[in-house]
Parts: C-alpha cells; structure tokens; sequence
C-alpha cells in the first residue's frame, strides 16, 4: 500500500518530467522498489533514491538553474554523438583503460565530482562516498568544500585512496591560505578550484519551500535601498561575482600539488587556465547547475580540446549517465570524466555498496563499449570512434 | 520515516494553504469550490443550488513566483478563459535555438545595465510596451501599469487605444513615457497634440488597432510615418520593422529608432520570437538609430541574447500585463524587476560587466532541435 502510494506520488508530480528526460522506464510503471542486485543501469538507481531521502534532498540533487535548458541539452548532447565501430570488436578481457593522471594512477578514466552535502544522502556522508569508491578499483574522489564530514575524516574512512579538495573562491587570501592548509594537512593534495555557478537560481527547487526547499536570497522586491551600487541594484547576491584571474594566480602559489580549474567552457578560457598555472581543466556546467541556456559541456568539448592541444589533461563532467556517454566524452578530447548526481544516487538508494556499485557499473559499461569498437587502449578511444552531428 | 509518511508529507499542504503546485497548476479554484459543495459526489449534494458567491481565486503569494512565466497561470485564475485569452501565450522555439557563451573570470560586482535611449537615462535596457485597453485586464488599467513600472524604475510605452486619460496616467509615472499610436490611425493628431511630457512618440506600422490581422507583405505606409515625424518634436520611433530594408527606409525618413517586432494586431499567441530579426537590422542601421525589439520576451535570457544581437532596448508585452491582471501595479514591478534581476545574473555569469560588453560573440544559433529522441535506453 505504501509503496503504491509512492509509485502514484512519484507518476503525478513534476519530478516525474525531470526523470523522464532520462529514464527508459517510465515510473508510473513501476510497481515495487528494486533491490541492490536488480540495478541494470544507472537510472535505475534513481527511483529508489528518490524513495529513500527527503523531497527536498531528491531536490536539491535533481535540479538546475533557471529553466533546466542547460540541465536536458546535457543529456540531449549525447544523442548528437554517434558511435562508429572502426575497428573489429574484442573481448572485453584484452581492454585496459588504465592511465596515470597528474600522479594518480587510474585503473578506468573515471572520477568521483565534488557534491555538496552527502550525510543527508545517507548517514554513511562522504566517508561512505570515499569508501565506495576506493572500493571500486581505487577510484579518485573530489571532495565538495561543502562536505557534511571534515576532511580528514573523510580521509580516515578509506587509507590508500585519493582523496582532491573542491573550494569555492574566497575574496579573503588570508581566508583562502587557511583553506587550502586545511585540505592539504589533511591529505588532499589535488585542489579543484570551480569558478562557475557565480549567481544560480534553482526555480525547480524553490517550488518545493512549502516542504523546506531554498529561498534564493534578493528575490524579494519593494525593498530597494537608495544607496545600492553595482550588482546589488539589480537584486543579485555579490558573494561570487568577484572572480579574476590573479585569484588564481595566488591560489597557485598556496598549492602545492595538482591545481584544477572547473566551469571552463570556452576554448579561451582553457587558454587562460593554462596561462595561469592550472594542471588540468575540467569542462563542466555544473550539471546544468550554473546557467540556464548554456551550451551543454559536451558540445564545447571538441573546440576547447583544439585550443588545449594535449598542453594539460582535460576533464569532463555533466550528464553523464553511462558508459556510451563516457566514451563519446573521451573520444572527443577528455582524459577523464567526473560522475556528479548518479553517485549520489548510488549512495542514497544503497550506500555504501550502492555507491561501489554505481561506479563499478559505469566502468564495465565503459570497458563494454570500448571493447565493442575494438579499443583496447584509452587513445584508441578517439575522434575516430564517433561521428558529431552536434547542432 | 518511512515512505509512506513521506508521501502522506508531500501530498497535504500546510493548513490553510494550496500547495504551490496545486496553486501554480490551477487547481486553488478547485479546492475553494470543494467548500461550497461542487466537488462533493452529486448523491451527497443537495438538491436546491447553493446560493453563494464564487470565492476568490486563490493565487500563489506574489513572492513565491520564480519565474515570469509562472505569472501567466495567475492572471487566467484571475480573469478566467475567456477574459485571459488576448494575453496568453509565448513562442519560445526560437530562444531555444540560441545558447549563451559565458566566459569565466570575469569581475562582475559593479555591474551597470543602465543606458541612454533618446536622451534619457534608463535603469536597465527593459521597457513596458504599449498595449491597448488595459482595463481588460485590471480596474486601475494603465495607471496601475505606470505605477508598477515606476517602481521597477523602467519605462513605459502607452498605447493610443489607452483606457484611461494620459493625465492620470502621467501622474502615476515618474519613469519616462512614449506614446503609441497606430499609422493612419484617426487619433494621430490628438496623441500627438497631448505628448507634451511623453519622451517618445512610437508609431506602430502594417498593423490595424485591434482589427483583422494584415499580411505580412503589405506594404508600410510611409506618408503615415511622415505625418507622425512632421507633426512632432519628439522623437518617433517606428515599431513593426521586420526587415533591414524597412529599417533603412524608416532612417531616410527621419525616424530616430526603430523596433523589430512582428505584432500585426489580432492572435500574438500565434507568432514566433523575433530574435533573429535583430542581427539584419542593427547591421543595417544600428550604426544611426537604436534598434528595439519586442515580441516572446520571457526570461533574463531572451533579453540578454536580443542586446548581443544588438539590440539597445526590449520591450515586455504579455508578462506585464499577466503581472498586472494578477495582482496590480505589485505584479508589474515584480514581473519587470524579476526580468531586469535576471539580465543581471546571466550578464554576471556571462562575464558581461556592462551592456556595452554584450556583443555577438555571446550567442550561438543552432539548428531547430529534432524531435527528442530516447536514446536513453
Ligand atoms: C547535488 C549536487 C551538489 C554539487 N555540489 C558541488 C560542489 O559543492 N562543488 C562543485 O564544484 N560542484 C558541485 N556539483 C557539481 C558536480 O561537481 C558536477 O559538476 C556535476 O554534478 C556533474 O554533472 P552530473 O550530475 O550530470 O554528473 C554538485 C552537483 C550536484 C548534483
């Protein structure tokens, strides 16, 4: 009874046109939550994330800014992308997609992405995160600045793991050096810089507030004080509008290890990045998170790859739900992907072993398809492999 | 918590409320009818009709509305089908072809969308367009409307077919005023003759006042243009360009602006965006007169892709007209400061300090998207 009250729920709300942009099971026809074992895909594991966390944790994890334009060209981008076997096929067993990136030694191209907040996922938090993916063939993990777990013991869940820090920008270079002492005492010695999402608005989310969703801040109006100057006139929050490039530069000189810029998605910023110090890129919107009507990352992929011209590795996350789409993203100029919602949904629907399983999952399926088109090395993994038709 | 109390959690709004989605969808009216009695079964009905009052619609509290577009669904649970349908609508298939470029990096805190449109300041590039008989839509009409938009600071446009005195509405305004009038129109002296504060005088071409709909290939009446421009001082503007042919006959006659829309009178619902009319037109006058648009203006995006096309100024027809049927002058301010709120955010995330960094190389058109595939399986 419960369960079909869900399963009406889940049918006759709006979250039901989020998911359906991309789940080949519609939920109005699910009649039961399936287990760890039945998970076939990694839309699977939505649903029963959904059913395991509060609406607005399924929420927050769910949606992006503005009209979530951004949010479905992410996944309608891997349709313009065909996959053109040119090679004869081998068994998956002569596959190895091993490589080494900046230091790290990596059995698949994959990565954890830097999410915020994982314990209201599930109590096992970040330190489960980071379990399951040492797990999962010792996969590196970024670990959000807005982690609900400190570092260090984050760090603790699972020794021999790699475990990168993701910040925000702080005006303060002060404020910034202490950061940065506290991520890299702890053992983070990647530190990813995202430089985007400077003024987002989740509408999606802000539906929900009956039910304890976000309230964007400066939306009030009939308030206007006469003395605003700048950005404030216009209502928008100050707090990330700020980003230059010398930040960068100082931030540069405070880490010693792997420095990582994240939200470049134009080629002249990727020049820029590597101007100014950084050791990889990573392509992203944010999962649609940071601006509506954006282009999709991928899109942008193939000319920001150009400009980059092998200098430094380039990343790549958002939309990314298995391992075609994976492959489509090495193929057209990234060394790696970053997995961002789905191991969320691993970790909410089964914790632990659901977030092993999930990154598990996208890897087989990687290695699948790579040995589906005879690529038995990650740069067999090329322009040749695939076929743009981006519009 | 178990799922069960979860759902039970998601489907009952706090008392005395609708729940937002319920509001947003339109189902308040439902819920308050149910109190006198029209969703019970019929068998539990009695059979003599309640004698009582339709209750008032229940709308979502201005400040819960995220977008301009969640507006529209008010103002028809306000003004009912009928009343509602000159203003529904919204074509959004050509802003869907066209991304944004954002550049990161970029400081953006003492952002400036101020601008200077036929020798006034202007707050931002955003304007309240003319739009007839506004007492269709809400008792206080166009003074409502001048009062909301004064204090979003934006200006206003007021139609020639206005339903109350240009007096009134000049006293409501403290934000600069052009007047519209319809070529050929009967009324061009006496606009004319009462533009005394007004900063602008629009004349709108290829259009009849709320007549039948006239073909896209008519042909413009320039010797009405040429009355309107001789019978003014003021600046006249002419709206209904669609090409850059008319653009540069409208120049050699003397006219100091221009605004692409595609607006003939009659069905808007009916008419595609107009973003990509721009381009042409500022390519062949930009350089002389500003170029305006209007025409599906819905998001902060719509606005900021129409300036990096090139366009100087944006006109907002429907939306504040759902703003002010919703709920008066508070809805036209909010629906303006909700747009000009916007155009900030994506010009800060853009990188775009300024209107006058927003130029072309922001913008991508794209092929119309095929229809959604479900290579998701
Ligand atoms: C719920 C959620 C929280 C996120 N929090 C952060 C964050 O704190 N820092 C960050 O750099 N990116 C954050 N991201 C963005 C991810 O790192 C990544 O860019 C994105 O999720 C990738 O797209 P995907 O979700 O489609 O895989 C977050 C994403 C989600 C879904």
């Amino acid at each position: 009874m419960a369960l079909a009250r869900m399963a009406g729920l889940m049918a006759g709300s709006p979250i039901a046109a989020a998911v359906a942009q991309i789940d080949p099971k519609p939920l109005s026809e699910h009649r039961r939550v399936l287990s760890l074992a039945e998970m076939q895909t990694a839309f699977d594991f939505e649903p029963v994330f959904f059913g395991n966390v509060l609406l607005p944790v399924y929420d927050y994890t769910a949606h992006g800014d503005g009209s979530e334009f951004t949010l479905r060209r992410n996944r309608q981008a891997f349709d313009w992308v065909d996959i053109v076997p040119v090679r004869a096929a081998i068994p998956p067993s002569q596959v190895d997609l091993s490589s080494e990136l900046l230091g790290v030694k990596m059995k698949f191209p994959i990565i954890v992405a830097p999410t915020a907040a994982m314990v209201p996922l599930h109590p096992e938090g970040e330190t489960g995160m980071f379990k399951a993916s040492a797990a999962a063939s010792n996969t590196l993990m970024m670990l959000s600045v807005n982690t609900s777990t400190p570092h260090a013991q984050v760090i603790a869940g699972a020794p021999g793991g790699t475990l990168w820090a993701q910040f925000y920008p702080l005006e303060n270079l002060t404020n910034t050096q202490r950061s940065m002492d506290t991520f890299q005492n702890a053992g983070c010695n990647g530190i990813i810089v995202t430089i985007d999402q400077q003024s987002s608005f989740y509408e999606r989310t802000q539906q929900d507030r009956n039910f304890g969703g976000r309230v964007a801040p400066g939306r009030a109006t009939g308030t206007t004080a006469a003395a605003l100057t700048g950005a404030a006139r216009y209502r928008i929050n100050g707090g990330r509008v700020w980003y230059t490039w010398q930040y960068i530069d100082a931030v540069r000189k405070m880490v010693k290890g792997p420095l990582v810029l994240k939200g470049i998605l134009d080629p002249e910023d990727a020049r820029l990045a590597i101007e100014h110090g950084a050791d990889a890129i990573i392509v992203s919107n944010h999962g649609g998170r940071s601006m509506d009507y954006g282009p999709s990352s991928l899109e942008v992929l193939p000319e920001i790859a150009a400009a980059v011209n092998g200098r430094i590795p380039i990343l790549f996350d958002s939309g990314i739900r298995r391992g075609t789409d994976i492959f489509k993203a090495l193929a057209l100029g990234a060394n790696g992907v970053c997995l961002g919602r789905t191991t969320r949904w691993g970790l909410g629907a089964f914790g632990i072993a659901g977030a092993q399983r999930l990154i598990e999952m996208l890897q087989q399926e990687l290695v699948q398809v790579a040995a589906a088109c005879g690529c038995a090395k990650l740069p067999d993994i090329n322009k040749t492999t695939v076929k743009t038709n981006l519009v | 918590m178990m799922p069960e109390d979860k759902a039970a959690l998601a489907e009952k709004p706090p008392a005395g409320t609708a729940s937002r989605r319920q509001a947003i969808a339109g189902v308040g009216t439902t819920v308050a009818a149910g109190m006198v009695g029209a969703a019970m079964p019929a068998s539990a009905q009695s059979p003599a009709p309640l004698r009582m009052p339709a209750p008032a619609p229940l709308l979502v509290p201005r400040a819960d509305l995220v977008n301009v577009l969640e507006y529209e669904a008010q103002a028809r649970l306000v003004l009912g089908p009928a009343k509602v349908a000159p203003i529904l609508g919204s074509d959004r298939t050509v802003t869907d072809r066209i991304t944004l470029r954002p550049r990161m990096n970029i400081p953006t805190r003492d952002l400036d969308l101020t601008c200077t449109l036929f020798g006034d300041q202007h707050f931002t590039p955003i304007i309240v367009g003319p739009m007839a008989d506004q007492k269709r839509f809400h008792s206080e009409g166009e003074v409502a409307m001048a009062r909301g938009a004064s204090a979003a600071k934006a200006a206003m446009v007021v139609s020639s077919e206005a339903s109350m005195p240009l007096a009134a509405i000049a006293q409501a305004a403290t934000t600069p005023l052009w007047l519209q009038v319809y070529a050929n129109s009967p009324k061009v002296k006496d606009v004319l003759a009462a533009a005394g504060a007004a900063k602008a005088v629009i004349v709108t071409v290829n259009a009849t006042a709320g007549g039948p709909t006239i073909p896209a290939s008519a042909r413009i009446d320039w010797s009405a243009v040429d009355t309107v421009v001789k019978g003014t001082s003021l600046p006249v503007i002419v709206k209904g360009i669609t090409s850059p042919q008319d653009a540069k006959e409208a120049v050699a006659r003397g006219v100091k602006g221009v605004v692409v829309s595609n607006y003939r009178g009659g069905n808007a619902a009916a008419l595609t965006g107009t973003l990509l009319l721009i381009a042409p037109v500022v390519q062949t006058v930009g350089d002389q007169i500003p170029v305006l648009v209007d025409g599906s203006f819905r998001r902060g995006t719509d606005i900021l892709k129409a300036l990096a096309f090139g366009a100087k100024g944006v006109l907002i027809g429907r939306p504040v007209m759902w703003g002010l049927a919703a709920y008066g002058a508070d809805g036209v301010q909010g629906v303006v400061e909700m747009l000009q709120t916007e155009l900030a955010r994506y010009m800060a995330m853009c990188g775009r300090p300024s209107l006058a960094a927003v130029n072309s190389s922001l913008v991508r058109v794209h092929a119309p998207l095929p229809a959604a595939s479900n290579n998701r399986g």
